[in-house]
């Protein structure tokens, strides 16, 4: 298909015009106080029906609390991703009295099998993120060979662990951040931005929730 | 006004097929209904989404310049983009038509030794009849988006570019439902029937090996395709199947990553008013070596269909601004009543009147730039500040270019040509007047089909402006 390619680009005309158009940052740039960004966060996170639990070092229990008050199966994580150690050492027995625990699966094989059981079942998925968004209450995610973009997509409930301090006011002031570095990453394979759970308001412009992803989204912002 | 119901009708008036799919259109009450609840409620949405004028008038400047700026430097982008996709991995094909594009799907979903493929909602895919070329070829190909999915099963056309089953109530999206599904109970609750939707179709994402989705913006600095969406079916369709086609225009690209909020913001805002949509990704290649899901192939077919002319074009650039929000549509008198079946073409609207003539040709879309009552609404609503009624009046201008003028104006603009002439000819048509009156009235004409039919008085404004004293000079 070259042929196509040479025709289109020798249809297409170049119109050199200067400037070079940037976002500019909404809002008072200054605003970086950190209890009205959370308390932004929070507001933004609750208008899109996501679930916001403060939590500290306790956060494995919190999640395993929440995910037995929801009768769910399975936790699956990134085996070898930034919250696996913290999350073993800090989750509950699998019985504790009445309430049965979550089983805590990691995601840690490369064939294709871990997706067939994320289908079954009833699951929670947890990862990690890099960033709060105050304004829209989002979530940046950055999925990793050791914690997979499928953590965040197939389980019914979708629990994410985020730290108070990587709460920024907006979106542009995150891409900025991430722009402007000179050691700038490569971007993931599927960089992510989430804002609550899955929806739908294609009948009628009634919104639904849980439409093909997850049906609740739990974000946990530790101190 | 009474409408007059004529028995005889000459081939002057009688209806083009766009006018007779607008009056079916017009005579459909309960999708006017639903339509016209639907667009009221995206248009409240849209204005509590950007409660300050001038914070929105700020962000509209930005996304015209960022689009500008792609378009300006279209030819350059394309070439970086293709090189900065390369490099991360991902095929990049193009095609100059949609006959092309659905070949180059076709060959690589039978490489893959599919006969099934997984669809995110792509208005690039309607506009090129992709499902129906892959069902030629014996491919199904099953919509995941809930709303394209209903209109796939009542084999429809979606109605609006964002929310194809918006002229659709509970009650008719359920019965659609029953008929396919005989075997299972369906009520109407909405929370219901989209249980339904996902457990029917989830049991199909586990399992098919292509998706194709589209594209909302391609960004030529870092060679990723930016796509949003709400569901997750898209999510589901870019990282469970083993390939991923994406397909879209060739004006989509952006230069730059830091261009991105701007017109993510302009785009949900405007679409529906939400201030983020649940899933935004940035996909930047297949799955890299360590990884543990995400498809092995990813795919990126560029169509130009129409679109590098129009680029090509100073004036015609602007369309290719369009972010596809639908914003146009929500606030346009004629959508608003007619919806997007009354104009029979994928793109409707005040955007299908502008770039339906341009990717189908003047011939067979012209006249839809004729379904507009140039209101302006559109243009100031566009997030991206396309003057729509001026490309509107462009089409009508290339459209009379190609037609003869009817003989009857050309004698008419003659005779403007020569004062004493027509001052001669208008005294006698005064005179007529009585009597021409009467034929107006009963001459049948698509004008006075819906409107009184003019009368002439019985003296010239040449002549009541001489019994004034007005000077004729
Ligand atoms: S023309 Fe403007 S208002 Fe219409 S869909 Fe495109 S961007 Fe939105």
């Amino acid at each position: 298909m070259t042929n196509a390619r040479t025709a289109i680009l020798a249809r297409l005309r170049s119109t050199p015009t200067g400037g070079d158009p940037r976002h500019t940052l909404p809002g008072d740039p200054m605003m970086a106080d950190s209890d009205e960004l959370l308390g932004q966060f929070c507001a933004a996170l609750a208008a899109v029906h996501g679930e916001v639990y403060p939590v500290s070092a306790d956060w494995p229990a919190r999640i395993a609390a929440e995910l037995s008050a929801a009768g769910l199966q399975r936790l699956w994580y990134g085996a070898a991703g930034p919250l696996a150690t913290e999350l073993h050492s800090g989750w509950p027995l699998t019985t504790q009295g009445a309430t049965t625990v979550a089983e805590l699966t990691p995601f840690d094989q490369t064939r294709e099998s871990c997706r067939e059981a994320l289908f079954a079942g009833r699951n929670a998925g947890l990862t990690s993120a890099l960033a709060g968004i105050a304004e829209t209450g989002s979530l940046i995610l950055w999925p990793t060979a050791a914690e997979p973009r499928s953590l965040s997509l197939i389980p019914e409930v979708h629990c994410v662990l985020l730290e108070r301090r990587h709460i920024v006011p907006t979106l542009e002031h995150w891409m900025s951040g991430y722009c402007q570095r000179t050691d700038r990453p490569q971007l993931p394979t599927n960089w992510l931005m989430v804002t609550g759970p899955s929806k739908s308001a294609d009948i009628e412009q009634t919104l639904t929730l849980g439409v093909h992803g997850p049906k609740r989204l739990l974000v946990f912002v530790r101190d | 006004m009474k409408p007059v119901q004529r028995r005889f009708q000459p081939p002057w008036s009688r209806p083009s097929s766009l006018q007779q799919r607008l009056r079916t259109a017009l005579a459909r009450q309960p999708v006017r209904r639903n339509i016209a609840r639907a667009m009221n409620g995206l248009v409240d949405k849209r204005r509590a989404a950007f409660p300050d004028a001038q914070t929105l008038e700020a962000l509209r400047d930005q996304g015209q310049a960022i689009r500008d700026q792609a378009l300006d430097h279209l030819p350059t982008l394309l070439r970086e983009l293709e090189a900065n996709c390369t490099a991360n991995g991902i095929q990049v094909h193009w095609a100059e038509t949609p006959a092309e594009a659905n070949a180059q799907v076709l060959d690589i979903v039978r490489a893959a030794g599919a006969d099934a493929v997984l669809k995110g909602k792509s208005m690039v895919s309607e506009e090129i009849g992709l499902n129906a070329a892959l069902a030629a070829a014996g491919i199904e190909a099953l919509e995941t988006d809930l709303g394209e999915w209903i209109i796939q099963l009542a084999g429809e056309a979606p109605a609006h570019i964002v929310a194809p089953a918006v002229h659709l109530s509970r009650q008719e999206v359920a019965a659609r439902f029953r008929t396919h599904f005989p075997e299972l109970e369906i009520g109407e609750d909405i929370a219901d029937l989209t249980a339904l939707a996902r457990g029917l179709l989830r049991d199909r994402f586990a399992r098919m090996r292509v998706g194709v989705t589209g594209v909302n913006f391609l960004v030529a600095e870092t060679g990723s395709l930016c796509l949003i969406e709400n569901e997750g079916n898209g999510r589901l369709c870019t990282t469970l199947p083993e390939v991923h086609i994406a397909i879209t225009g060739i004006e989509k690209v952006i230069a730059r990553l830091d261009q991105l909020p701007p017109l993510l913001r302009l785009l949900t805002r405007s679409a529906t008013g939400q201030p983020a949509t649940t899933y935004v990704n940035l996909i930047s290649g297949p799955r890299r070596t360590s990884e543990r899901d995400g498809p092995h192939e990813v795919h990126l077919i560029l169509l130009d269909h129409g679109r590098a002319r129009m680029q090509a074009d100073p004036e015609q650039r602007a369309i290719l601004r369009c972010i596809r929000c639908g914003a146009c549509m929500n606030h346009c008198p004629v959508y608003t009543r007619v919806g997007g079946h009354g104009y029979g073409t994928v793109y409707p609207g005040p955007l299908g009147a502008v770039l339906e003539p341009r990717l189908q040709g003047l011939q067979l879309q012209g006249e839809l730039a004729e379904a507009s009552s140039l209101c302006g609404a559109c243009a100031e609503v566009c997030p991206v500040r396309i003057p729509l009624p001026q490309l509107i009046r462009r089409v009508r201008r290339d459209q009379r270019a190609r037609q003869a003028r009817p003989g009857l104006w050309s004698l008419w603009s003659r005779l403007q040509a020569r004062p004493l002439q027509a001052r001669r000819f208008t005294r006698a048509l005064a005179g007529l007047a009585p009597a021409l009156n009467v034929a107006l009235r009963w001459l049948p004409s698509p004008w006075t089909r819906s409107r009184e039919p003019p009368r002439l008085a019985r003296q010239t404004l040449a002549d009541l402006a001489e019994q004034e004293g007005f000077a004729d000079d």
